[in-house]
């Protein structure tokens, strides 16, 4: 053997020439051992870690539907035009040369080190990339703004993505972009899914909306070096179920050269869609609900809510005013404050998370309370005065006449409730309410939910007086609901005592079967509780509540629609700071039957903000609203009459 | 037979012959592998690509090394001194700024127009002729003093004139090769075994007065020896009194500096136990291993990545065979002469493989010390096979009486 001859020899140099190469030698077999085998892992790992960079993408985003199939939200095609950094990185070059030679002229004594070096390599992407966007924007006929800083930004930390510098084409843009003569490198149109809501401001509150997504969720634990520019749900539906709606993220790696741009993708895991949300509002009531308000002037503040009272279903639900989800995301930051303005606050839901004082509509609450603990019967009758004498005096606007419950109810008479609340002690008008579930979430999924303010047992039981009972009595003091829950006492009402949790969502579902997940439904008419009033009591109530509508003291007569039989309840609450009024709080809240003699379908309730009066600012808008509901009603039998007999 | 070989004994070394041709093919199938990723060399004309290159210096080296071997090295070191000389007369030339072609901040070169060719690659080999020649006088005579000296010499020029250059990895060359063959001359071990004590002494004090001394007491090397020293003992740029700013920079600069090193084991190590496949390995075609040096001082890298250990392991066993068929020949050489000047090639070849290899694991510190017969230059590659004929020439001249 070559070695082993060698290492026999007898000659003692060559033989410790013979150990020493072979020693060497062993060494480095060990060494690569150890490199090559031992910690390959590490080595493996370190090449990932540099040349790959995972990147999460978007899937497609649920669609919302309303109870009838219309389309709520969807997502519509965009197109905008992005810069590929790989593709033009070989124009960098030439602009730096010239920029170095001009640094070293200009400033021949500075050392051009690495400080230096950065710089000017920088300058000359950004002159590069400006050149390709002023082509662009010649092309386009518009203004492109591109910011240093943030080119830079992207170039720094997501070199291997698409630099996006135009969005939202349209397909005039797109014609000129293809048609007219521009040198293409390196600069595409691409398509990236928007949200589109068809019904513009339509339901605003409930959809929510939608911002892009630049950073990486906390909650999420995921390892993907990038994210594409998602869309994130803020508030609404499309913030409560945005984990629901935006499906599952897929990934893809891309592989990356030494200076990070992108040399080859590779799709492993497609996104999987996100689920659809099929909501219970019915899209043409609210769009009759938003258009009854606004009659009263296009900077209305107020809410509507529709309620089906048989199983606490929302069909409307309306905030005034509102916005347009299709601004979002890019409003611009003008618009964006104008409508977070502290007086207008349009991204603020006012249906169920603003909280009012109720004022005379609480009377429904204090009939029944004073009903069940036998305090009055219907037939009780009290002599009306001009103010009820208690603290400072409590002022009563209906005439100081002799009334009976149902009259007293109609006229909206503060006397004699008062006066029989505290006949029927506080503890018993606190515990009705309770019974309601005021002082408690509605719990719809929105995250515009607000509990409401109510007192406690306790609090009636230590530091309680009469005049807080009075006050109580007419929906002053202690109190505030939110115009959801108004909506669901007259409701609760309306269908004789059952309280239902308010659904808003029925049912999610996954867009196709491919999918794999199933559906989600939420199921209907929902009991939270029962009211656990004598049944003639509740009828007592509803029928004060006709009177309201039908007898000629009713605060309510301008509500009448011909052909319905409708209930209701007018209040002007109050708001004061200190001695001084700063603002009237009106309510009308209400339910109705499409035909006399049936179960009533629909309770609706209207509160606005610096309002006249119930009956005369919010009882039109109800009335508008019911007279909207008997047209859509009859067209839609029409429409069936059709279909069944063409 | 007429030159009374035995009839089993072939008269020429096949073997050797085998890994020499084996060595060049590896060399030219990766140089191919390492330069063809980069797509403006792959559109240059083909007798201008590098692989093509390698081939034709290929084909020229194994030419003059047949040359080589058909004249006894008896009268190849009568004219050791002319080729010594020579390489001197060059190795002095280059300093001239008008004839020395300057690159990377070195001045290692003459332009001939068509190639540039390294006259230190060829001054290693005429030194080891030269001091073969000289070595090889009687043992007696190496008893004295001047002799002695005068053979330090002989090394000690060449050296310092590469040293200027600057090219300290080729100059250090110069000291295992003169101290192995004035060993297997039988210089006086008291002599050899001085110099290396007092040497070694000497570089431990460098070594330490450049990584720990303060500023104005380190000895004077250039920036950059100092940095690869700094890198491979892993010691920061920035002195410990540095400001942020200047610690800030150093660190950006070690970065720089320690960054070849770092992908160089990144491809060795990625490659793992067989390899991700001939042209098949990221580390150069994305950039990472730089290709100005992944077909030269890291061809290794680009064999380990593409081949893994197992590559590893046959180019190391290519040496193996061309280090011991060099023994051999020192081993069976008719004279001290051919004994003395085996012994050189052998210590020739070995440094520069422990070296480079040794750099890619980082066993040794970043030099530019090639890997003969598998990095890409025409001088390298001419030099090497020269010297792979200067061994099959003593082989093959082994028993002429």
């Amino acid at each position: 053997m070559l070695i082993f001859d060698q290492l026999k020899r007898n000659e003692p140099e060559l033989r410790w020439l013979s150990v020493t190469v072979l020693f060497g030698l062993g060494i480095l077999f060990t060494g690569l051992w150890y490199v090559q085998i031992f910690s390959t892992k590490k080595y493996q790992t370190s090449l990932e870690n540099q040349s790959y960079r995972s990147i999460s993408t978007p899937a497609v985003r649920g669609r919302i539907f309303d109870r009838n199939g219309a389309i709520l939200a969807e997502n519509r095609p965009s197109y905008s035009v992005n810069l590929y950094i790989e593709e033009i990185r070989s124009e960098f070059s030439p602009v730096y040369r010239r920029l170095k030679a001009k640094f070293k002229k200009d400033n021949p004594d500075v050392d051009y080190d690495f400080d230096v070096i950065s710089r000017v390599s920088r300058a000359a992407r950004f002159e590069v990339i400006q050149k390709k966007v002023a082509s662009v924007a010649k092309v386009l006929g518009r203004d492109i703004q591109v910011y240093e800083r943030a080119f830079n930004e992207h170039y720094r930390s997501k070199t291997a993505l698409p630099f996006t510098i135009a969005r939202d084409l349209s397909p005039q843009d797109i014609a000129r972009f293809y048609e007219q003569p521009l040198d293409h490198t390196g600069i595409d149109i691409d398509l990236e899914p928007a949200r589109w809501y068809p019904y513009g401001n339509s339901a605003a509150h409930i959809l929510g909306h939608l911002k892009r997504d630049t950073q990486v969720s906390t909650e999420s634990k995921d390892t993907f070096d990038y994210h594409l520019p998602g869309l994130r749900g803020v508030v609404g539906i499309e913030g409560k179920f945005d984990s629901k709606l935006r499906g599952v993220a897929g990934g893809k790696s891309v592989l990356v050269n030494n200076l990070g741009y992108r040399v080859e993708e590779n799709v492993w895991l497609p996104p999987v869609a996100g689920d659809d949300v099929h909501l219970t509002i019915d899209i043409d009531i609210q769009q009759i609900a938003e258009n009854a308000i606004r009659t009263i002037g296009s900077h209305v503040r107020g809410a509507v809510v529709v309620l089906d009272p048989r199983n606490g279903d929302i069909v409307a639900m309306v905030s005034a005013p509102t916005f347009d989800p299709n601004d979002f995301p890019g409003i611009s930051s003008v618009q964006y404050s104008e409508l977070n303005d502290p007086k207008t606050r349009a991204f603020f839901n006012r249906a169920s998370q603003e909280i009012y004082p109720p004022g005379s509509t609480f009377k429904i609450v204090t009939a029944l309370a004073c009903l069940n603990s036998g305090a009055v019967s219907p037939d009780t009758k009290y002599q009306g005065l001009p103010a009820y004498p208690i603290g400072r005096g409590i002022k009563c606007t209906a005439a100081p006449r002799l009334y009976n419950l149902r009259s007293a109810f109609a006229i909206s008479c503060n006397c004699y409730f008062i006066h029989h609340a505290l006949e029927a002690r506080a503890a018993n008008l606190v515990e009705m309410g309770h019974r309601f579930f005021l002082g408690q979430r509605s719990q719809i999924p929105t995250m515009q939910d607000s509990a409401g303010a109510f007192p406690s047992l306790e609090r009636v039981a230590t530091r309680w007086y009469d005049g807080d009972t009075a006050n109580l009595s007419i929906g002053q003091g202690p109190i505030a609901v939110t115009p959801l829950q108004m909506a669901t006492i007259t409701g609760t009402v309306a269908n004789g005592g059952t309280i239902y949790w308010p659904r808003l969502v029925s049912r999610i579902a996954p867009a196709n079967n491919l999918t794999g997940r199933v559906p989600r439904d939420y199921p209907e008419g929902r009991i939270r509780g029962y009211l656990g009033v004598q049944p003639e009591h509740v009828q007592t109530v509803q029928q004060a509540m006709y009177d309201d509508i039908y007898t000629s003291l009713g605060t309510g007569r301008i509500a009448d629609v011909d052909g319905m039989q409708i209930g209701g309840k007018t209040g002007t609450a109050e708001v004061k700071k200190g001695r001084t009024l700063v603002d009237k709080i009106v309510w009308f809240t209400s339910f109705a039957s499409i035909a006399p003699g049936l179960a009533p379908q629909y309770a609706v309730t209207v509160v606005v903000e610096s309002g006249g009066s119930g009956g005369k600012t919010c009882a039109p808008v109800a009335q508008k609203i019911y007279k909207g509901i008997q047209d859509l009603h009859r067209l839609r039998a029409s429409q069936l009459e059709t279909t069944q007999n063409p | 037979m007429s030159l009374g070989l035995r009839d089993d004994e072939s008269r020429i070394d096949w073997l050797f012959i085998a890994s020499l041709i084996g060595l060049l093919a590896i060399s030219v199938a990766f140089i191919y592998s390492a330069k063809m990723v980069d797509e403006s060399n792959a559109s240059l004309a083909w007798y201008k690509q590098d692989h093509i290159r390698q081939i034709i210096w290929a084909v020229v080296g194994l030419s003059g090394a047949a040359v080589i071997c058909l004249i006894d090295y008896h009268v190849l070191a009568r004219f050791s001194l002319v080729a010594y000389w020579g390489t001197i007369l060059l190795l002095a030339l280059i300093l001239l700024p008008f004839i020395g072609y300057e690159q990377y901040g070195a001045r290692r070169w003459i332009n001939l127009g068509f190639a540039t060719i390294q006259p230190s690659e060829f001054a290693k080999l005429a030194f080891i002729l030269a001091m073969a020649h000289f070595l090889s006088r009687p043992v007696d005579e190496l008893r004295q003093g001047p002799v002695f000296v005068k053979a330090l010499g002989l090394g000690a020029l060449p050296f310092a004139l590469i040293m200027i250059e600057p090219d300290l990895g080729s100059a250090l060359l110069f000291i295992p090769i003169t101290l192995v063959m004035m060993w297997v001359a039988k210089t006086p071990r008291i002599y050899l075994f001085k110099i290396v004590g007092w040497s070694g002494f000497f570089c431990a004090l460098m070594i330490l007065n450049i990584l720990f001394a303060p500023e104005k007491y380190q000895i004077q090397l250039h920036e950059y020896q100092r940095r690869r020293l700094l890198v491979y003992f892993n010691q920061d740029f920035a002195p410990p009194n540095a400001s942020r700013e200047e610690k800030r920079k150093a660190d950006q600069e070690q970065q720089k500096y320690s960054y070849n090193v770092r992908q160089a084991m990144i491809s060795v190590g990625s490659g793992g136990a067989w390899g991700k496949g001939y042209r098949q390995g990221t580390q150069t075609s994305l950039g990472y291993l730089p290709r100005g040096v992944a077909h030269n001082d890291f061809i290794f890298s680009v064999i380990a990545e593409e081949k893994g250990f197992i590559g590893s392991v046959v180019v190391l066993g290519l040496y193996t065979i061309v280090l011991f068929s060099g023994i051999r020949a020192a081993g069976q050489a008719r004279d001290r002469l051919g004994k003395i000047m085996a012994a050189g090639v052998v210590t020739l070849f070995f440094s520069q493989i422990f070296i480079n290899i040794g750099m890619n694991i980082r066993l040794m510190p970043v030099t530019g010390v090639p890997l003969p017969l598998l990095t890409y230059g025409g001088s390298s590659v001419l030099s090497s096979l020269f010297a792979a004929g200067l061994i099959q020439n003593i082989h093959l001249y082994r028993k002429a009486y």
